[in-house]
């Protein structure tokens, strides 16, 4: 193969990969620009709702390196990483919502490692950061039950209506 | 001695005095008996849903907090909670919802097949497809206003398509009002413009079909039909009311079995600057186009969707209503609801993708 060739499949290679690390550099100092507390929201999210720790993960580490970490308690957001890092998704988000937590109490200092996060029940956390599905009980009933009568009621009327109709 | 006739029964006198004043006898006038047909009452069907969500809205709104995305969300998950019948009427403001786009569509379908928007009545059709257009738009800004991760993403591309217009789309921006959030301005938008402008759309759907009469049973060639529409055997148009409330309540009774059976569910609080869920099912249809063209994809197809259906009077000339005898025209709107099918069930299956921003 002449150097020429090889030179040209260089470039093109280089053509090729160059914009996607690029781009991948952009984002990763887009990531950086945003308040951390924003970038440790979109990771719970991804977690919970899209069972996406890598990109969890990225967000996670881009809080770490974000200049605006009001309103975050940062070692839970290493925990949170950590436990990402072991598989443990169910103690990433508790420790998620534990970095998030300071928000309940805008006054509060929520940087400082000497003092951690008010500790929030696990279950608690997990209630939030999940899908809600709403209870199914009584007004359920109700609701099933005057539909159904409703339904009897429009439907016999319809059927007498139409037999009472001269043809 | 009898002294005179005897006195009207008390039914009678109450329906004379509010009929002198109300003019409610105006409601007696002559319809078609196809009228009277389920395949002629889907239109009647929509309008009794609207005005049931107009009532399940009336409750809801009591408990909604519009003033910010986190007290939206919170008011929401309240009213699944907390208030008297609270979690069944939002389910049934939903399921009505739902109603309200099934009927809605499918009223659309049967008066394309049957050619009943041909002269004179392509402002009825027009007026329709304005309807279904402000339906679409009830639907987007109800989607938003719970406030969780499908309803701030659907906020993230209205924004994104209100930036692309510029000037045009700066009402639509969060940029529009600095001083309340965009949330309270699409509440707004839900609870009043969309509503006022629906009614007024509605009226003026309604008066047309007065003036011109419920379009014929199209079958036989175009002079057959026409004959027909003068000889059929007619009812009252209060009559057909009654068919409409009674198919109204069948309605409602599906709804409240629905909204029993299958509540909504509410997602955590949304967050900005990721895309995790997909749209409603009844916007699911663009997001594959979303995926082949990008965001630009969502005003397009829709776009086309929108003037293609206003063109329909105007493309289908022909004086044939009987859908034998337009088989071109029924082939494109079986071709466009088939269309529709294929990308919502794609829609639906595909992976999950980011849009906004790309």
């Amino acid at each position: 193969m002449s150097g020429r060739v090889v030179v040209v499949a260089v470039i093109a290679l280089a053509l090729l990969v160059a914009p996607s690390a690029l781009a991948h550099g952009e984002e990763e100092e887009a990531l950086a620009a945003m308040p951390a507390r924003t970038l440790v929201q979109q990771a719970l999210g991804l977690l919970t709702q899209a069972d996406d720790p890598l990109e969890a993960h990225e967000r996670l580490e881009a809080a770490l390196e974000s200049e605006d970490r009001a309103r975050v308690h940062i070692p839970a957001v290493r925990d949170a990483m950590r436990a990402l890092g072991q598989g443990d998704h169910e103690g990433a988000i508790e420790h998620i919502n534990q970095a998030l937590a300071p928000a309940e109490d805008p006054a509060e200092p929520a940087e400082d490692p000497a003092e951690p996060a008010e500790e929030v029940p696990a279950e608690e956390t997990l209630a939030h950061a999940e899908e809600f599905e709403p209870d199914r009980g009584t007004e359920e009933g109700i609701g099933v039950g005057v539909g159904a009568v409703l339904i009897a009621v429009g439907l016999g009327l319809l059927a007498i209506r139409r037999r009472t109709t001269p043809a | 001695m009898e002294s005179g006739a005897a006195p009207a029964r008390l039914g009678p006198r109450i329906w004379g005095w509010l009929d002198g004043r109300l003019g409610l006898s105006g409601l007696r006038y002559a319809v078609p008996e196809h009228a009277n047909s389920l395949a002629y009452t889907l239109g009647g069907i929509t309008a009794v849903s609207f005005v049931l969500l107009v009532v399940t809205g009336i409750y809801l709104a009591q408990f909604y907090d519009p003033a910010n995305v986190a007290g939206a969300h919170a008011s929401v998950f309240y009213i699944s909670t907390e208030p008297f019948l609270g979690r069944l009427v939002r389910s049934l403001h939903y399921w009505l919802a739902v109603a309200f786009v099934v009927t809605l569509i499918l009223h659309m379908v049967r008066a394309f097949a049957t050619g009943a928007f041909k002269a004179p009545r392509e402002f009825v059709w027009i007026t329709g497809v304005l309807l279904f257009g402000l339906g679409g738009a009830a639907l987007f800004t109800g989607t938003t206003l719970k406030a969780d991760q499908e309803a701030i993403e659907a906020l993230a591309h209205n924004n994104e398509i209100a930036n692309f217009f510029g000037a045009l789309g700066f009402w639509f921006s969060a940029d529009f009002a600095d001083n309340v959030s965009q949330i309270l301005r699409i509440y707004i938008a839900h609870v009043t413009i969309v509503p006022i402008l629906i009614v007024a759309v509605l009226a003026a759907h309604m008066l047309l079909i007065r003036k011109h009469g419920i379009s014929p049973l199209p079958w036989g060639p175009a002079e057959e039909v026409e004959a027909r529409e003068g000889s059929e055997r007619q009812v009252s148009f209060s009559s057909h009311m009654r068919h409409i409330g009674l198919w109204g309540l069948v309605a409602l009774g599906i709804g409240l079995i629905l909204a029993g059976l299958f509540p909504p569910s509410l997602g955590p609080q949304g967050v900005e600057g990721i895309e995790v869920t997909k749209p409603p099912w009844w916007f699911i249809w663009l997001y594959e186009p979303e995926n082949w063209f990008g965001l630009d994809a969502l005003w397009i197809f829709s776009a086309v969707l929108f003037l293609g259906l206003l063109a329909v009077p105007f493309a289908d000339r022909s004086p044939e209503r009987d859908p034998r005898r337009r088989p071109f025209w029924v082939a494109l709107g079986a071709a466009v609801v088939i269309a529709w099918l294929v990308l919502t069930i794609i829609g639906a299956t595909t992976e999950v993708a980011q849009h906004v921003g790309m």
